[in-house]
């Protein structure tokens, strides 16, 4: 701690001068050509405001990972035994560390973005994206600020809290970084997408100074985010799959459906391209609605207005302030609650409607956004048109879907508002709801499965005739009934009784039946379409056609969320799970498995330093008829820190195990023992889960990433040409080659669909 | 012309019958997949709770004394309340890591009866982000 006097610290201070520079600096881009040299004047309190921010936040870091128990936030995240890299996660990891952290990247961010086009600064696109970027910042700065991450202790600290259990580990360290860096990315593109979209003229962005850059850099960004956004989202999967959600690895938990949104958007620009040709608005649009999306999502987070497990608790204050005017327990007074519960989360919320209102009053003002082609005319059922077609369908779904997604993530707070309004009392219906994963899984299976139908017009096979693309789409739909069909009668004894159990082919089969039949249904033309992918990916290597980077790339990211969806649909179908009480030495079959559980060992152990109040270990290997599959331990511990003298099971956290094989991975977590005063530790309670299939799953993952990894690449390499001095020459000089071959890769990727 | 004018509105009636049973498909969709959600109090609050024994309800509150059958949870607002208190039977459900007593959890299920103490199946059980408790820290 540093303090200066008056109860404050200097990391304070900084962000105080930083809130005042960048203020500054809002005066004069917001003056623009008003104020002469208004760029010097700008640029020179941006430096002044990104040089606070950094040391600011350096200094809340530092003040983190050594152990400053002066400041709150970190007695309230840290303890003596976190390690450093535990420590260095406490950074992100409560309410004012995420904010600042965010501040942090966003800053950085827009000085980046303001260096790298100061030349054109005049420049009315650029001049426009400065004011809505630094809008952006000071606001965060405002919200960091307020919320104070140098509050003081009043009384001496000598062991923090610290972070849960669960939060103890390496993930923590990466998931969260990766989001808030894929968020922070969606906001320059953003800024840029508004500002070409309040700058059309008969839906294009005339030329101008720099446009080419602009151009590039925009397209480098969105990619960026897009990669990193996915990581974030399959990470955070994994993690989640690995650690906290015994299996799961997605829940439709409103705030991670909320952190897809910026993701579809994106995804829907890239598909959206070849469809929206000339005209500019709606391709800025979707860009601009996926920082929209990260905004939303951090909304939901931080306001807990939407029953999450992620939420964070609010202050709910705002009612304190609002008193003064408004009745308390009045219905205007239940309705402000209902959206805003916390008189900061107000900054956050009025960016959030003020950022959502602009693009739409531009779409609506220009009736751009009446002009996007999201309708079927009998002229698009040509055979000629069968591929853009069925992009068409694609895209509309993709964006159906999306939009259908937010709306049941707002219906609780619809449900009540017309609760409010319906019964005009402050308790409206007297009770909330909650969307449950039931609709949202509905609605992924109907227009991903229209998406996926699509896909054999378009990207499946292409070299077909439409005649055996139709061919091939009804031999994959039966195939998919039959598929169905058998599983049930698999699945209610009848085709055992006919084929008898030792069937080689009911064998085989069983393998792959899952206990849904929609997901029986869909798997047959899953593979047709992996292996359509497959056979086009292998004749445009042999060839080496022309954009072999992009063709790849985009049969790959196909590829990928065909793999991705057929793991999820097969683990998550095929998922057993069992309970066995276990002694030492003992052997237990796993029903309805060939694998069986061999117990070695069974130890109690109190360890005498450390967190640890005892520890209760299982020792044990897992084979099958043929082969040992693996050997593992499973702990059940109790944290001193955690112990509730009254209660006797306070403390306990047990900790997964997880045995993978190439088919399947096994679970394993002690649920329970049994303890004898004479003998000691006797018997422990496994619980176990059987996930099959589940590495098809993150395989898909790991190609979405060798695909989208070489498209950033390929974005970066246009971004660096385009500021070289052959690009700066091409660029001034407005050269039509140079623009054409950019065109042709950046957009080029779209031309095929 | 007046063919063209024909077919147009027929187009726009089709069109129009389409979104009417699309948008009513949906809106069955999102009623069906909805959940009514209170908070312990809340719940033992409502005017005739037997009427919701046997629906599927999402309750908030926090554990207390759990056993191997089952655990009791209490008013997130008024942990110590000893008449805001309801009984969850949580056999043969997957316990989430991080579930143990003294935290919130949600819990989803069916009402079984508000005689004595008041008796709640569990079909499904889940914790919140620990990191994201403030009055933890």
């Amino acid at each position: 701690m540093i303090d200066i006097g008056f109860g404050m610290d200097l990391g304070l201070i900084m962000l105080i001068v930083a809130l005042i520079a960048l203020l500054l600096d809002a005066v004069f881009v917001f003056s623009g050509e008003y104020i002469e040299k208004w760029e010097s004047l700008s640029e020179l309190w941006l430096t002044v405001g990104i040089a606070a921010i950094i040391i600011s936040f350096s200094y809340f870091s530092y003040s983190i990972i050594s152990v400053d128990y002066s400041f709150s936030y970190v007695s309230g995240y840290v303890n003596n035994d976190m390690d450093f890299f535990v420590r260095l996660s406490a950074i992100w990891s409560g309410q004012v560390g995420s904010y600042f952290f965010w501040l942090f990247l966003v800053a950085l961010l827009y000085t980046i973005f303001r260096l790298m086009f100061r030349r054109y600064a005049h420049e009315p696109v650029l001049w426009k994206s400065f004011v809505i970027t630094n809008f952006q910042v000071v606001v965060l700065t405002a919200l960091t600020l307020v919320n104070d991450p140098f509050k003081l202790n009043i009384n001496a600290v000598t062991d923090g809290v610290g972070l849960n259990p669960i939060l103890l580990n390496e993930w923590n360290l990466i998931h969260p970084p990766i989001i808030f860096i894929g968020y922070a990315l969606c906001l320059v593109p953003m800024a840029i997408g508004i500002a070409r979209i309040s700058s059309l003229k008969n839906g294009k962005v005339s030329d101008f100074e720099g446009k080419q850059k602009l151009d590039n850099f925009f397209e480098f960004m969105v990619s960026l985010a897009w990669l990193v956004l996915s990581s974030g989202i399959i990470i955070g999967g994994y993690w989640a799959y690995i650690t906290l959600g015994w299996g799961g690895f997605w829940a439709w938990d409103p705030v991670e459906t909320a952190s897809l949104v910026p993701w579809f958007f994106i995804t829907l620009y890239y598909h959206g391209k070849p469809l929206l040709g000339k005209r500019e608005y709606f391709g800025n649009y979707l860009v601009s609605m996926s920082y929209i999306g990260t905004l939303f999502a951090t909304y939901l987070t931080r306001s807990n207005i939407i029953s999450s497990v992620h939420t964070f608790q609010p202050e709910a204050t705002l009612e304190n302030v609002l008193k003064f005017f408004i009745p308390a327990n009045s219905f205007i007074m239940k309705i402000i609650l209902r959206f805003i519960p916390d008189e900061w989360l107000l900054f956050l919320f009025i960016v959030l409607i003020v950022t959502f209102i602009i693009p739409h009053y531009y779409g609506f003002k220009s009736k751009e956004l009446f002009r996007v082609p999201i309708s079927l005319s009998r002229k698009d059922f040509q055979a000629s048109r069968s591929r853009i077609t069925a992009l068409k369908i694609s895209f509309i779904s993709g964006l159906m879907c999306s939009y259908i997604i937010i709306i049941g993530l707002l219906t609780p707070i619809i449900y009540d508002i017309i609760g409010y309004f319906i019964t005009f009392s402050p308790e409206g219906f007297g009770s909330s709801i909650t969307v449950d994963m039931v609709f949202f899984n509905t609605v992924i299976t109907i227009f991903g499965g229209v998406m996926l139908l699509a896909q054999f017009f378009c990207t499946f096979y292409p070299r077909l005739s439409l005649k055996k693309k139709y061919g091939l789409l009804i031999s994959g739909v039966l195939a998919g009934i039959t598929f169905t069909i058998s599983g049930f009668f698999y699945r209610n004894g009848s085709l055992n009784q006919i084929l008898g159990d030792n069937n080689p082919v009911l064998v085989f089969f069983s393998n792959f039946w899952t206990t849904s039949d929609k997901a029986n249904l869909v798997i047959p033309l899953l593979l047709l379409g992996i292996v359509g992918l497959i056979i086009e990916f292998t004749r445009i290597a042999m060839k080496e056609e022309k954009n072999l980077l992009r063709k790849t790339s985009q049969i790959m990211l196909h590829f990928s969320f065909l793999v991705i969806l057929l793991g999820a649909l097969l683990s998550a179908n095929m998922t057993y799970s069992t309970e066995i009480l276990v002694r030492d030495g003992g052997e237990y079959p796993i029903e309805g498995t060939s694998i069986k559980i061999t117990i070695l060992d069974l130890i109690r152990e109190y360890p005498t330093s450390g967190p640890l109040d005892v520890e209760y270990i299982t020792k044990f290997m897992l084979s099958s008829d043929t082969r040992v599959i693996g050997f593992g331990i499973s702990k059940l511990v109790r944290h001193k820190r955690w112990i509730n003298p009254s209660d006797e099971l306070s403390g306990y956290n047990a900790k997964v195990t997880i045995i993978s094989d190439l088919f399947y991975d096994i679970y394993i977590i002690t649920a329970g023992f049994n303890q004898n005063p004479l003998i000691g530790f006797t018997n422990s309670l496994l619980r176990i889960k059987i996930v099959p299939y589940i590495n098809i799953l993150w395989i898909g993952c790991l190609f979405l990433h060798f695909a989208m990894i070489p498209l950033t690449i390929g974005r970066f390499i246009l971004l660096k040409k385009a500021f070289s001095p052959v690009g700066k020459e091409s660029d001034e000089f407005n050269s039509k080659s140079d623009t054409s071959e950019n065109e042709n890769v950046v957009h080029g990727g779209n031309k095929s669909g | 012309m007046a063919v063209i004018k024909v077919v147009k509105s027929r187009n726009v009636i089709f069109t129009a019958i389409i979104i009417i049973i699309c948008a009513g498909a949906f809106l069955y969709l999102l009623a069906s997949s909805s959940t009514p959600i209170f908070t312990v109090k809340e719940f033992m609050d409502q005017q005739q709770p037997d009427s919701y024994i046997n629906r599927n309800i999402q309750l908030i509150g926090v554990v207390q004394q759990v056993n191997y059958t089952g655990f009791f949870i209490t008013d997130p607002d008024d942990i110590n309340n000893a008449s805001l208190i309801i009984y969850i039977n949580s056999t043969n459900v997957e316990k989430p890591v991080g579930f143990e007593t003294g935290k919130t959890v949600l819990v989803e299920g069916k009402l079984i009866s508000t005689t004595s103490i008041w008796k709640f199946k569990a079909t499904m059980i889940s914790t919140k982000c620990p990191s994201k408790y403030q009055d933890e820290t």
